[in-house]
């Protein structure tokens, strides 16, 4: 996680290099090359999101509701580009996701 | 799949041809400012200010692209989490909703190409010369509509929103699929929830859910 924060940026600094050290001794290049692919191919993504204005889709706002509510993530400017409303009747009942609220998947652990 | 070395060169070598609505020339100055924007003074105060409204200065004309577009790359790459549409439309009305769509694109795929370089700790690659001269062809595809973003996109199909999102500029979208997939999804291997890398799916998925949380970004 420190080397998401320190790479988001796409920039260099002291801590990145530190960040990217550490990150190294324990998954090594491969592991260091997928967490790095995946910083950089969501930093396009979020540029195209973004920039494009989509939103988000009608099964997804549904199952998503309670995890946006709990982290905040409606206080996001995209959030304007979904109607809340838009949802999918067929995602509405929780059995038919795997988990009821954010505190359950993490707790599967 | 494909290395992601070799496919992050081919995204720098589609750059530099010919668009759907762009010449090379301007593919590259946009990705050019795409990365100029991580040093930019201007970008940094507009990312400071409380609103992104409230800096009123407009970036020069550059050599190929106008003020606007060149403005447009740099929120882009500055600060994607606070535009707008009525932003967006009026850049629009300007350049146009498929050149407005390409510059979202080309922004995209260099901000993947440069963000790569830097986390593995490797130097920018060189951004290349244009290897076309010819002038883009300029057609809209007959198969997209309004799907309720701030641009057309495909109607065709089932897809989810974020994959058709560039389908208004072909040439473009197929340099950025291709890019997901190599850097992320892997084909079919997107739709299993064990995955067989270096880092296991919730682990990829935590380091992308940190990275577009940080970058305030809704979807």
């Amino acid at each position: 996680m420190a080397f998401a924060a320190e790479a988001f940026g796409g920039r260099e600094s002291p801590a990145l290099d530190k960040a990217r050290e550490q990150l190294l001794a324990i998954v090594g290049v491969d592991g260091l090359r997928d967490a790095a692919a995946t910083i950089a191919v969501f930093n396009g993504l979020v540029r195209v999101a973004d920039g494009t204005g989509i939103q988000l889709d009608p099964n997804l706002t549904t199952a998503s509701a309670q995890a946006r509510e709990e982290l905040g993530l409606n206080r996001f400017a995209g959030s304007a580009n979904t109607d809340p409303a838009n949802t999918d009747p067929a995602n509405t009942d929780p059995a038919n996701t795997e988990f009821s609220s954010i505190h359950e998947l993490f707790s599967q652990q | 799949m494909e290395p992601i070395a070799d496919r992050l060169l081919q995204a720098r070598e589609d750059l530099a041809a010919v668009g759907d609505w762009l010449a090379a020339e301007q593919r590259l100055e946009a990705w050019q400012h795409t990365r100029q924007s991580r040093s930019n003074e201007l970008d940094a105060r507009r990312r400071q200010a409380l609103s992104p409204h409230s800096i009123s200065d407009m970036h020069p004309a550059g050599q190929t692209l106008s003020a606007t577009a060149i403005d447009v790359v740099h929120r882009l790459a500055s600060d994607s989490g606070r535009l707008t549409r009525s932003w967006a439309e009026g850049a629009m009305t300007e350049l146009g909703e498929e050149v407005y769509t390409e510059l979202v694109g080309i922004s995209a795929i260099a901000s993947v190409v440069d963000v790569y370089a830097v986390a593995v700790g490797e130097a920018l690659l060189q951004l290349p010369s244009p290897t076309s001269s010819s002038e883009p062809a300029k057609l809209r595809p007959t198969t997209v509509g309004d799907v309720g973003a701030w641009v057309s996109q495909s109607v065709e199909g089932s897809r989810a929103n974020v994959s058709r999102s560039l389908s208004l500029v072909p040439t473009t979208d197929r340099t950025w699929r291709s890019l997901v997939d190599s850097l992320y999804s892997h084909g079919e291997e997107f739709y299993e929830l064990e995955w067989d890398r270096a880092l296991n799916r919730a682990q990829v998925e935590l380091v992308a859910a940190r990275t577009t949380s940080l970058l305030e970004c809704f979807y």
